[in-house]
């Protein structure tokens, strides 16, 4: 990409620092912002179709079918319903925090963005503090949440605002001592980084680098849920408590803006935790050049989606929490485990050297105790397929 | 130091709020999120039907009790139907009590199933609620299939049933009690189970023995608190001294009592007592009579007055009608279960969290029309 | 226990509270003094024989002449049930409540006094139930008539026929 502005530049005979400069950040604007409209926007949508159509299947129902190949192009005609529709502002409301506050949300999640890897060198940029702009930019999201549910002078909302203050100021702090064990295994911030000091085999991941990295990851995903409101901590926009929460009061495009936020959120969770935990993009070196590069972004995006699968899974699944096991849940168990786990890490880096025998060894026991739990999973899956009565299930996923 | 000044907050929940189940409202005061006080405003949904059960005849009337409880109106017809019975003395074909029986049976589970389901989706579990009305679905297609229609019947009518069963419809019946039979053990396991649903309902909204029988709670409501009482059993009708059933009870075999659990798992229990109820039907279905309904021109009872208590899935449903000798009542007067149950929130709502209060008013599965008739 | 039995056991317990024994053409009730009717609900609910410890429903009757409520109070004790009605003046319907001795009576008084007007005496919030606060008369008294207009809303209907 840098060659390419060179020559542009050379082609126009333009000399001088201003010129590189300029078109260098013009360039690089030019393509992140290509990139955010061209690969992100409709990736977020249709995720929220892959949401809706999964939840549609888990409660047996169809789901969006009908605008595109299997509804696939759903998010598209929502998204147009949504520019379409009027933008009500309430009398009441504090007119400018309402107007900003669903931008913020969404330049907090699409921001993190410009730091998740989608290949080795498919990266907007790759930070020296990756990892701490990732924590830094998403806590833009609850600022957002919070103007909104107070200038919508609605009570619900200003509790749903409320709700995810508090929700998100206290996961933060397990998340991000998560984050700091797998960045102290590391010896970097920066994302690509992180990558780059695990391997293609579920040996090297950090995810099994040692017992304190594992139980970690759990601490990691659950407070990342927490952070993005999703169920069983989507308190502050618990439906059926307090009616949407903070985006009682709004529609149009400031509403598909929320929207928008929350589904590339989704995405955002699961490739940080895919890049801290499950090894990011790396590949076996079968490949090289091109192929190398499209075998990593189907790596990193099939692990990611795996997650974010997951995430879909576990909202239909389950209810919601109150506000204060919320709270007790985070103060009383996460924060103290993830201390322990930084800790844990830090002495165990100590004791057993990186690469050393009873490094892999350890690695390989976690891998099986990971296999096992899958398949003690799997198991339960199938004896509650033999009880169920399949054959009920007589909705066609693809009708 | 001065101590900071603190304000309650009022908040206004309903009438169109997500979790008041129809058209309700509660007028809140709250500290942040605990409820201080919470007022009950109903009458949003009042059509006046104990009026028009003064202008309207003994027969005619009987449209207007589908809509008294529209989850259950099989059980509401029900109802109405023993109360003119005994008013006037008319007799009921042995026949028409067995479809009764199946059909207000069927009613009640496809009632609970929406009390589970919405109760599931108060508390943020979406996927039960589907699961719930899926199988509700079906209840609601055997219905169509004995009378038409899907939600208001009119099916049960004064001196029997308004149609005998269609060819194979007990069959039908047959396999659908089977396969939900199934569909409860699946249910409980996607959600009665549920660690985050369990932590959410133990020790909430607490009605204990003596609450509960102060402010008339009936129903599974009452036996949740652990009062054995079902009018079925101890003021039987119909033809339930002839079949055997188990009447769970809060506290002895569930483990818990009083708590919005107790009310969840007490409904669960009580579709299997019901699909046990249907089975017994269906096995002593009298086929041999032909009889469906007693033919009346006219309904025209003596002078004189009648309370007539039913179990509704809501808990009782009483009809208290006072005959002046003409093909009209005098007064007609409907007590429902939800009334009772929803006049407890005053009581029980201070000191909950709101989120706590939505799953009260769930859990004590109040139906905004019954209420307010 | 049958109702003459309860009869005999109140006219012990409260002199004077039990006025007659209905048994026809109505449905058996006790009827019962208006002035007294506290005492009577307490001693039902209290009595050791008694225990009526669960009111099914209250409401009211309109008799012409006079205003009634009809009670029916449960023991499940004793799985009886008992019928009790209080006559008041149609000029002046006043009578105590009995919201503190069964709390369901609260929400049953306040719908009686909504639909019928009959007073509840000492009762803690006696407002309209289910119709609005500024509803004028009370429906199901016989010479109710329905308002054609309400907060200057046509309630009449043109059929254009």
């Amino acid at each position: 990409m840098q060659q390419l502005l060179d020559r542009f530049i050379e082609s126009r005979g333009w000399t001088g620092d201003w010129a590189i400069e300029l078109v260098y950040f013009l360039g690089m604007l030019f393509f992140a912002v290509a990139l955010l409209l061209v690969v992100v926007t409709p990736f977020t949508g249709i995720v929220s179709w892959a949401e809706r159509r999964i939840a549609a299947r888990m409660q047996s129902r169809v789901g969006p079918n009908r605008v595109g190949p299997q509804g696939i192009l759903q998010w598209a005609a929502d998204g147009l319903k949504c520019i379409l529709k009027e933008d009500l502002i309430p009398e009441d409301a504090d007119r400018i925090l309402f107007t900003a506050a669903p931008y913020l949300v969404f330049c907090g999640l699409f921001g993190a963005f410009a730091v998740l890897p989608f290949s080795e060198h498919l990266v907007i940029a790759d930070l020296d503090a990756g990892a701490f702009y990732v924590m830094a930019i998403t806590s833009l999201v609850p600022l957002g949440i919070i103007m909104s549910g107070w200038a919508s002078n609605n009570k619900w909302s200003l509790l749903g605002g409320m709700r995810s203050a508090a929700q998100i100021i206290s996961y933060e702090i397990p998340a991000a001592l998560s984050l700091l064990a797998v960045v102290l295994a590391a010896g970097t911030l920066s994302l690509q980084g992180i990558i780059r000091a695990q391997g293609w085999s579920p040996a090297d991941w950090f995810l099994f680098r040692n017992p304190f990295l594992f139980t970690g990851f759990f601490y990691f995903f659950v407070a990342n849920l927490a952070e993005g409101n999703r169920t069983p901590f989507d308190l502050p926009e618990a439906e059926s408590e307090l009616v949407a929460g903070y985006s009682t009061e709004y529609s149009g495009m400031r509403f598909a803006f929320f929207m928008l936020a929350e589904w590339a959120n989704l995405y955002v969770v699961a490739s940080v935790v895919n890049v801290a935990f499950l090894g990011g993009w790396n590949v076996p070196p079968i490949a090289e050049g091109v192929v190398l590069t499209i075998l990593q972004m189907v790596v990193f995006a099939a692990k990611s989606l795996v997650l974010v699968f997951v995430i879909i899974w576990v909202r239909w699944t389950l209810p919601r929490l109150r506000v204060d096991q919320m709270m007790l849940l985070c103060w009383k168990y996460l924060v103290p485990l993830s201390f322990l786990n930084v800790l844990g890490t830090a002495v165990w880096m100590m004791i057993v050297p990186e690469g050393s025998a009873a490094g892999r060894v350890a690695s390989w026991l976690l891998v099986l105790v990971g296999l096992s739990l899958s398949g003690l999973f799997g198991l339960r899956v199938r004896k509650n397929l033999k009880d169920a009565d399949v054959g009920r299930l007589y909705l066609n996923p693809f009708s | 130091m001065k101590a900071l000044r603190t304000e309650d907050m009022t908040l206004n929940m309903g009438p169109h709020h997500p979790s008041t189940h129809g058209v309700l409202r509660f007028i809140l005061t709250s500290d942040g999120e605990v409820v201080h006080s919470c007022r009950p405003d109903v009458g949003y949904l009042h059509r006046s039907i104990e009026k028009i059960g003064e202008i309207m005849t003994y027969i005619g009337f009987m449209p207007y009790t589908d809509r008294v409880d529209y989850v259950c109106a099989m059980n509401a017809n029900w109802g109405y139907a023993l109360a003119v019975e005994k008013l006037a003395k008319i007799e009921v074909p042995r026949r028409a009590e067995f479809l009764r029986a199946i059909v207000g049976e069927l009613n009640r589970i496809s009632s609970h199933l929406v009390a589970l389901g919405t109760m599931a989706m108060d508390l943020g579990a979406i996927t039960p609620f589907p699961w719930a009305l899926r199988e509700r679905e079906r209840v609601n297609d055997l219905f169509e299939e004995i009378c038409g229609a899907r939600l208001t019947h009119n099916y049960v009518w004064i001196g029997g049933v308004a149609f005998d069963a269609p060819d194979g419809w007990l069959e039908k019946v047959r396999r659908f009690i089977d396969s939900f039979e199934k569909m409860i053990p699946e249910f409980n396991r996607l959600i009665t189970g549920n660690k985050i649903f369990h932590e959410r309902l133990v020790g909430v909204g607490v009605i204990d023995r003596k609450t509960a029988l102060a402010y008339g709670i009936s129903g599974p409501n009452l036996r949740a608190s652990g009062v054995d009482w079902d009018i079925r059993r101890d003021i039987p009708y119909g033809i339930y001294p002839e079949l055997a059933f188990d009447i769970p009870i809060g506290g002895d075999a569930l483990g818990c009592i009083d708590d919005g659990y107790a009310r969840f798992v007490i409904r669960v229990r009580e579709m299997e007592e019901s699909l046990k109820i249907v089975r017994q039907c269906l096995d002593r279905f009298p086929h041999e009579e032909k009889e469906h309904r007693t033919r009346i021109r006219k309904v025209k009872p003596p002078v004189g007055s009648v309370y007539v208590a039913s179990e509704a899935p809501r808990g009782e449903l009483g009809f208290f009608i006072v005959s002046n000798g003409t093909e009209k009542a005098e007064r007609m007067r409907i007590r429902t279960g939800s009334f009772t149950a929803m006049s407890v929130v005053e009581k029980i709502a201070p000191g909950l969290m709101v989120a706590d209060l939505v799953a009260l008013i769930a859990s004590l599965d109040v139906v905004a029309p019954e209420i307010d008739r | 226990m049958n109702i003459e039995e309860v009869d005999s056991r109140l006219r012990e317990g409260v002199p004077g509270g039990v006025l007659e024994l209905h048994k026809g053409p109505y449905s058996p009730h006790l009827v019962v003094d208006a002035e007294k009717i506290r005492e009577v609900c307490l001693f039902l609910r209290d009595d050791g024989a008694l225990r009526f410890d669960y009111l099914t429903h209250l409401t009211g009757l309109d008799c012409g002449e006079l205003l009634c409520t009809v009670y029916r109070a449960l023991s499940l004790l004793h799985k009886r049930t008992v019928a009790m009605r209080a006559y008041v003046p149609r000029e002046d319907p006043v009578i105590d409540t009995i919201s503190d001795i069964w709390a369901s009576a609260g929400w049953f008084e306040r719908e009686a006094y909504d639909l019928l007007g009959i007073r509840y005496r000492g009762h803690a919030d006696l407002r309209r139930l289910l119709l609005p606060e500024d509803w004028e008369g009370h429906p199901l008294r016989k010479d109710y008539v329905d308002p054609l207009r309400y907060q200057d809303i046509d309630n009449t209907r043109d059929y254009g026929i």
